[in-house]
């Protein structure tokens, strides 16, 4: 795996954010400063109010920093007009909420072709796309049953199946485990494991879960806006992935990130 | 299924106030104007219902209700045009109607020629009832009034003090003020107080015009009757000017003006919060789609595809209401009125509150913030 900069699919430079104004201002980020690279689950780990959700919500695209950049796929986002920004997070990025979102009205496959269809994506095809999705995250047999007759774990696999539709080199995940028991937690997370290695995503997850960390490629610490500690794990085979090789070229447990540049290290 | 309808179907239970508040606004419109007609066509019944299509009235007049007494002999004046066939009175007066069981009650005298093709006879009464009105002192009534006069067929009463028995009921011959008593022109002078002087007078003289358009003979008329001293309508003239006096002058027009714009704004106000409260409750799952990147016209014709559902079946439900409430008061010998641009208004009017209510809602997913999904 690469640790070269010029193939990082997202590189965020002196991001600095805080909420309120004057006097009453909380600073958020300090001049913080990440790269993360296609093919790795990162999991941003860290305290509530650490900035980790804040830092989420600007990669994504969806909040503005107050200074920095950011550059997705070598787009500058930021400097990118509101339609345009809509529009690029359409073609490019996946979320996946602590909560789900899901319609309570749609089953399963409607949920998840919603995105095609908002994209203006014929019907069919669209449905044939969501039986894909649904599959790869082994609900082959529940695609026609709604959120209520549905479990947890199988609520966030359909919001998996719906941020996999678009086939998004970038997904986002906050806290998906978060409302999960851990059996269904593995499985969640095993399954975003997944679709960095077999997809070539770039997928980033904000966690308080200490038990995701045997999944992820790489770990990256919050505490106070800036990044106590950023390292590359061995990750373990999740149970959907059983037989599947740890990619070669992975740093050994608990090594510094070479790479990253927060104002900690 | 489009969202906006699986939505609606799943949910029906929280868009049902929306729903029933287009109805219940669309309903309060159609009925209020259904009564307004319904009893505006009471000061015209008699213009409306009669053969003739020429009125000369008194020169002040402006609602058939106001008309003075005017000289009986002006009919042998219509006749000299050649386009007048015939012409007639019509009296109508105050009196005092005293029932068998010493009920009083005010009431409007109405004499006309006892046959059954008078110009002046009504038409619910031309099959039997005018030509009954021949016997000396016979009055009819209409079945609605028969209550408030303590009376019925067969039965005696007394006009101005001078007994009549009652000889049939019409239909749909109400009046908007005092109950009509119908008489020939005889027994009404007879019955008439002060009983009638020197001078024949009459309260309408009318004529029918040969021509399907009066309106030549109406000019022509006038041009002879000089304008001081009468006036000359033709029947449609007079019975719209007549019903525009009482919207517009009475202040009935007004009242039902605010009540009905009170039902929309109420009816606007409970959809809106009804759809503001759906989008509420499902907003993490449209600010994920904002999210997404979808844009937020695309969420919000989500929105207005289920205000257009609410408004459709809102106004379904208000058309068969007020079809409901309308054979009710047929039954009941309500005046109501509905016409089918009443009906079509109110559809459209109940489309466009829905609209405009899913508009209003719409300021929650302008105002969404997917970044607060990450908080």
């Amino acid at each position: 795996m690469s640790r070269d900069p010029s193939t990082a699919s997202i590189s965020a430079t002196g991001l600095v954010h805080g909420y309120g104004k004057g006097a009453a201002r909380t600073p958020v980020l300090h001049q913080l400063s990440l790269q993360f690279w296609p093919g790795e689950l990162t999991l941003m780990m860290g305290a509530s109010g650490s900035g980790k959700s804040t830092l989420l919500a600007i990669l994504s695209g969806l909040l503005r920093p107050e200074s920095g950049a950011v550059r997705v796929l070598d787009t500058p986002l930021w400097n990118l007009g509101a339609r345009e920004l809509e529009r690029f997070r359409f073609r490019h990025c996946g979320y996946v909420f602590q909560n789900f979102n899901l319609f309570p009205a749609l089953t399963a496959i409607e949920q998840v072709a919603l995105p095609l269809d908002f994209g203006g994506v014929h019907k069919t095809q669209a449905r044939q796309r969501a039986v894909i999705a649904l599959e790869e995250v082994g609900l082959g047999t529940r695609m026609n049953l709604r959120p209520a007759q549905l479990s947890g774990g199988e609520k966030q696999r359909v919001a998996i199946a719906r941020a996999l539709i678009g086939s998004p080199q970038i997904l986002f995940a906050d806290e998906p485990t978060s409302a999960l028991d851990s059996a269904n937690s593995e499985i969640v997370i095993a399954l975003l494991q997944k679709i960095a290695r077999t997809h070539g995503a770039t997928v980033i997850t904000v966690t308080h879960d200490p038990r995701l960390t045997r999944h992820a490629e790489r770990i990256i610490r919050l505490q106070d806006g800036m990044v106590i500690e950023d390292t590359l794990e061995a990750p373990r085979p999740g149970p959907l992935l059983a037989g599947a090789a740890p990619a070669a070229g992975h740093a050994p447990p608990a090594q510094p990130h070479p790479n990253s540049t927060g104002d900690f290290l | 299924m489009s969202l906006a309808r699986a939505t609606l179907l799943h949910e029906w239970r929280r868009f049902l106030p929306g729903l029933l508040s287009v109805a219940f606004a669309g309903v309060l419109m159609l009925v209020q104007l259904g009564l307004l007609l319904g009893m505006f066509g009471t000061v015209t019944v008699l213009v409306d219902r009669s053969d003739a299509n020429l009125w000369v009235t008194s020169p002040e007049t402006e609602s058939f209700d106001q008309s003075r007494d005017i000289p009986a002999n002006l009919g042998a004046l219509l006749r000299l045009h050649p386009a007048v066939a015939r012409s007639e009175t019509l009296l109508v007066h105050d009196a005092d109607w005293r029932s068998g069981d010493d009920t009083r009650v005010a009431v409007t005298l109405v004499g006309l020629t006892p046959a059954a093709d008078a110009l002046a006879c009504p038409q619910p009464m031309r099959a039997a009832l005018c030509a009954k009105l021949a016997e000396p002192s016979a009055v009819v009534i209409d079945r609605g009034e028969a209550d408030k006069l303590h009376t019925g067929v067969g039965r005696l009463g007394e006009v101005n003090g001078h007994r009549v028995r009652v000889v049939g009921l019409s239909e749909g011959l109400r009046s908007i003020g005092n109950t009509y008593v119908f008489a020939s022109s005889q027994t009404a002078r007879y019955l008439s107080e002060p009983p009638a002087t020197g001078e024949d007078l009459t309260t309408f003289v009318l004529a029918k015009a040969r021509s399907d358009a009066p309106e030549a003979v109406r000019d022509d008329l006038q041009a002879l009757l000089h304008r001081p001293a009468y006036r000359i309508w033709t029947d449609r003239e007079f019975s719209y000017n007549s019903q525009r006096w009482w919207l517009t002058e009475s202040g009935v027009g007004a009242g039902f003006l605010f009540s009905s714009l009170l039902g929309l704004i109420i009816g606007t106000v409970i959809t809106s919060q009804t759809l503001r409260g759906v989008i509420l409750s499902t907003l993490r799952e449209y600010a994920t789609f904002r999210a997404i990147g979808v844009p937020a016209a695309k969420l919000s014709a989500v929105v207005l595809e289920q205000s257009l559902w609410i408004g459709a079946l809102g106004a379904l439900l208000t058309v068969l209401v007020s079809v409901l409430a309308n054979a009710l008061a047929q039954a009941l010998y309500v005046p109501l009125v509905l016409t089918w641009w009443a009906v079509l208004a109110a559809v459209l009017i109940g489309l466009i509150t829905a609209v405009i209510s899913g508009l209003l809602a719409l300021r929650e997913l302008y105002r969404l913030q997917p970044a607060e999904l990450l908080r």
